[in-house]
């Protein structure tokens, strides 16, 4: 029987890429805020990289210099209930 | 005490004005729909045009209120009340008993802030004889002070034709004058309230 194009070993390597390709069965996905982009991270439970899902523009209005700049005053009035 | 009105002053005699409306005038239905004026004379009123735009008839007032009872659960400004027209850290700012339950993270984002100003609205009147006293109820407590204060937010102008200049002015309605610093405080106080830049503005400076 002849073999599917897809099943030639070049075929795997020319859409997949090098590297191990072993999927754990349990991992995480996390949000990574990084200046103005949103990263999805692939991570173990125990917290080691597996790899990067997605990178987006992170649409927050307030970029990060701006998230972790001071408002200057103390939003309080929330402590003082009637 | 200056023979002149100046910005801080505390006068009395002058009327205080709210209009009321339900929603923005804009058509002959709205305007029939109606509106109201209320019409106050505060015991005190205290100047808050700049000494040098003070006169052409007109001045901005802002009446003197009775402070928040609220702040009694705050031992930090307990002590003196007229903390809350400097800066001050969070966990001054902050009731103890409630800074206590604040989670760390959120805690840690209060601390970020380093010095800054709490009740940025508002400015404390150092307790005075001239001032009536009165009673604050809080949490089964009653507590006699003679603190008053003003809000920002309560700023209306009013016409005067006495008022010509600083000096050209009906000095008899003046009662009290703030000392240099305290006159200091109030204006930097007052220009950083309307200072701040909103976030939606922020985003161009970036």
């Amino acid at each position: 029987m002849d073999l599917d194009i897809k099943d030639f070993d070049y075929e795997k390597l020319k859409n997949k890429g090098t590297g191990g390709h072993e999927e754990p069965d349990d991992y995480k996905i996390i949000d990574y805020p990084f200046d103005r982009y949103q990263i999805k991270v692939k991570l173990t439970p125990t917290n080691e990289f597996i790899g990067i899902i997605e990178v987006k523009i992170n649409k927050d209005f307030l970029s990060h210099k701006q998230k972790i700049t001071s408002q200057g005053f103390h939003d309080v009035d929330e402590f003082y209930p009637e | 005490m200056d023979n002149a009105l100046r910005f801080g002053d505390v006068l009395r005699g002058y009327i205080a004005t709210t209009p009321n409306i339900k929603e923005p005038i804009l058509t002959q239905l709205t305007l029939n729909k109606g509106y109201n004026i209320d019409v106050n004379l505060p015991n005190f009123s205290v100047v808050l045009t700049p000494c040098c735009s003070i006169g052409h008839n007109t001045i901005s007032l802002t009446p003197l209120i009775k402070v928040r009872n609220t702040f009694f659960d705050n031992p930090y400004l307990v002590e003196d009340l007229t903390r809350i027209n400097r800066e001050m850290k969070p966990q001054q700012a902050i009731p103890p008993h409630a800074w206590n339950k604040i989670p760390l993270e959120e805690k840690q984002r209060h601390l970020e802030e380093g010095y800054g100003y709490a009740f940025v609205n508002l400015f404390v009147y150092e307790k005075n004889d001239l001032f009536p006293k009165y009673t604050i109820h809080r949490k089964g407590k009653n507590i006699e002070t003679n603190y008053y204060m003003i809000d920002f937010k309560n700023t209306f102008k009013l016409n005067c034709k006495k008022i010509k200049t600083p000096k050209e002015a009906p000095l008899e309605s003046k009662r009290l004058q703030l000392s240099k610093q305290a006159r200091t405080e109030l204006r930097d106080k007052i220009a950083y309230y309307y200072g701040r830049t909103p976030k939606e503005d922020m985003i161009l400076e970036d």
